[in-house]
């Protein structure tokens, strides 16, 4: 159960939560994009209320699960296209373009037409990331961006934050990666926030990140 | 030496492999071929018992009309369809492969399997046409089975395919039908078997585009194409049974009026749509299950999901209805008035009992799914009182059952969004 937690991602912050298998992690990130109701309490995003149900809250919001098992049998482009639809995005030129921009950052030009369930996890993983930035949403939740991806890949989400961070985009993650979370701090310098998941509750983390 | 002994012990036995092909794709075929060879079977027993057709007439009226012969044709593909598949392609038997098994015994024995999926069909065309024409028969029907199942995505299959057609299409000449089908088969059900362990790689461009509602009912037909096709061609092949019962229903009982007719026909049509439907509703509800979390974090409303989830099952049964319809009324010659009429209550009695199958479905698929027994308490709850409605009140029974889904509609909560048990937080 978590419970009295306090969480606020301002502009060109990244907040990474940490803490072992059990913890809370992903719970607490399902209730932060929308997924789970909390039963006390609120999530805004953008001064927009997230809990029940609001949809200009989670127009802002984009979330990359950790599993990617529960995909459904469509080809990555058919994926795509139904995400942009339930978000109801513009599509314009513009926007394939950016679309087919990051595509090929990502490496999934050759996945294009592939169904999902061919896909192996870090292509899946990657897919999902690409769906999630779809509209290029003001929050990107990410739960263990870092697992099952090779160090390309790694390479690529760390990029991407720093270039989100750039551009005064938040960017909240939940990892136990602490390599990956060494990276991140290096990457990002005094913009990452890292607090420890533990009983429920959150603690600062940042100091013990940078001295290990 | 334990690698020799290894080999001698698995090329030899013959048992080993019957009962390693048995509890993967044995089972998995006789599972999926049961409901519709029993159904094929009561259909044949009105057919033959009752208005004294004999099998030779059945093979006499193939072989002097071609559009006969050609319904008759895809019927059975489509009946017999679900078994072949599941004889080649199998999931649970692609380890068979990797045993050190001599490839032409594993051949016999799935050649076998596949003779005893055509074993009603051989049955007809033996008894009516004589060894030769029913060889010929056979052959064909496996041929057009297997290729089916290629998807003819290669050259050499859709030029095996043509020459089927051709062949079945000319006046009958069963020493060309069986040289044309014998290697036609032969060459499906390897590609089909060779093929099966592949991931189907492309997707395709199918659309999905337009607002939420558009978007994701076309996204669950599409995952209903691709992982249902066995359920699909079940509910095709149903549909095809209450059209042949209707049709000597008809012809046989001789309706004094024409709202007994109606009644008649939409009674014998409810529950192939019932069945059909209902097997349809599992991987439609699990489709919108792989999507829930998308679904939350979109904010997809209540109300375009449930009706994202009906459109597929409904525009199914409504095109099953209107087929049945019109190709009844044709076969019967009813004028153009009743024809129409006969295709409306039809593919009105569809979207209603759309509408209900998938409230069935959602309540019997509660929780893990893994309760049999409400599947089938709903279903058969279902299928007990759509037919026995429609025979005590004919069409107007339709009435009742739209009433029965403005309640449900009503009733209807706003569906929360997925709060999994336990995981309330307090913030």
């Amino acid at each position: 159960m978590l419970d009295g937690l306090q969480l606020a991602c301002a502009p060109g912050e990244v907040y990474a939560v940490l803490g072992e298998n059990g913890a809370g992690k992903s719970t607490l990130l399902r209730v932060l994009c929308g997924m789970l109701e909390p039963e006390r309490g609120t999530v805004l995003i953008q001064g927009h209320e997230l809990t029940g149900g609001g949809v200009a809250a989670r127009r802002h919001l984009g979330y990359v699960p950790d599993g990617t098992e529960s995909l459904p049998d469509l080809s990555l482009r058919e994926f795509v296209a139904l995400v942009r639809s339930l978000k109801q995005l513009p599509v314009d030129a513009a926007a394939e373009l950016e679309l087919a921009s990051r595509r090929e950052r990502l490496g999934l030009e050759q996945a294009w037409h592939q169904r999902l369930a061919t896909l192996s996890f870090g292509q899946r993983k990657r897919a999902c990331l690409l769906a999630a930035l779809l509209g290029d949403p003001w929050l990107l939740i990410l739960d263990e961006p870092s697992n099952g991806l090779d160090p390309s890949g790694v390479a690529k989400v760390l990029e991407l934050i720093a270039e989100r961070q750039a551009r005064d985009q938040a960017t909240l993650l939940a990892t136990n990666d602490l390599a990956f979370t060494r990276q991140l701090a290096a990457a990002l310098g005094s913009a990452l926030h890292c607090q420890r998941l533990r009983d429920g509750q959150l603690l600062l983390e940042s100091h013990r990140i940078t001295e290990r | 030496m334990a690698r020799t002994d290894a080999v001698n012990v698995s090329e030899s036995g013959w048992t080993g492999l019957l009962r390693a092909f048995w509890v993967s794709s044995g089972r998995a075929a006789v599972a999926r071929a049961m409901p519709l060879y029993f159904a094929v079977l009561i259909g044949a027993s009105v057919l033959f018992e009752g208005s004294g057709v004999r099998p030779a007439d059945v093979v006499q009226a193939t072989g002097a009309s071609l559009g006969q012969r050609l319904l008759l044709y895809l019927a059975w593909t489509l009946v017999s369809l679900p078994a072949l598949r599941a004889v080649l392609a199998t999931p649970s038997s692609f380890f068979l492969r990797t045993l050190p098994v001599a490839r032409w015994r594993m051949w016999t024995v799935w050649s076998a399997a596949l003779l005893l999926a055509e074993l009603p069909w051989a049955y007809l065309w033996l008894r009516g046409g004589g060894l030769g024409p029913g060889l010929a028969a056979v052959a064909a029907a496996l041929a057009a089975g297997t290729l089916a199942l290629t998807r003819l995505e290669q050259p050499a299959e859709r030029s095996a395919a043509l020459a089927l057609g051709a062949v079945l299409c000319a006046p009958p000449f069963w020493p060309l039908l069986l040289a044309v089908s014998a290697p036609a088969a032969a060459l499906g059900a390897r590609r089909v078997w060779l093929r099966a362990p592949q991931a189907r790689g492309s997707g395709g461009s199918a659309g999905i585009a337009g607002g939420p509602l558009l978007a994701l009912a076309a996204s669950h037909a599409i995952v209903l194409w691709r992982q249902a096709r066995a359920q699909l061609s079940r509910a095709g092949a149903l549909t095809l049974l209450a059209l042949v019962a209707g049709y000597f229903g008809a012809k046989n009982t001789r309706p004094a009026s024409s709202a007994e007719l109606l009644g008649l026909c939409s009674a014998l049509l409810a529950p192939a749509l019932i069945l059909g439907g209902a097997s349809v509703c599992g991987p439609l509800l699990r489709s919108e299950a792989q999507l829930r979390w998308l679904l939350a974090v979109c904010g997809t409303p209540a109300r375009a999901r449930r009706l994202a989830r009906l459109a597929p099952l409904a525009l199914l049964l409504l095109g099953l209805a209107l087929l049945h319809g019109l190709a009844l009324a044709t076969l019967l010659q009813l004028p153009a008035p009743l024809t129409a009429l006969l295709a409306l209550l039809e593919s009105l009695a569809a979207l209603l009992l759309a509408s209900m199958l998938i409230e069935v479905a959602r309540w019997a698929l509660r929780g893990d799914g893994s309760d049999s027994g409400r599947l089938l308490l709903g279903v058969g709850g279902l299928l007990l009182g759509a037919t026995l409605s429609l025979a005590r009140w004919g069409t107007a029974a339709l009435i009742g059952w739209a009433v029965l889904v403005g309640l449900a509609a009503l009733a209807h909560r706003r569906e929360t969004l997925d709060a999994a048990p336990g995981a309330q937080l307090n913030l």
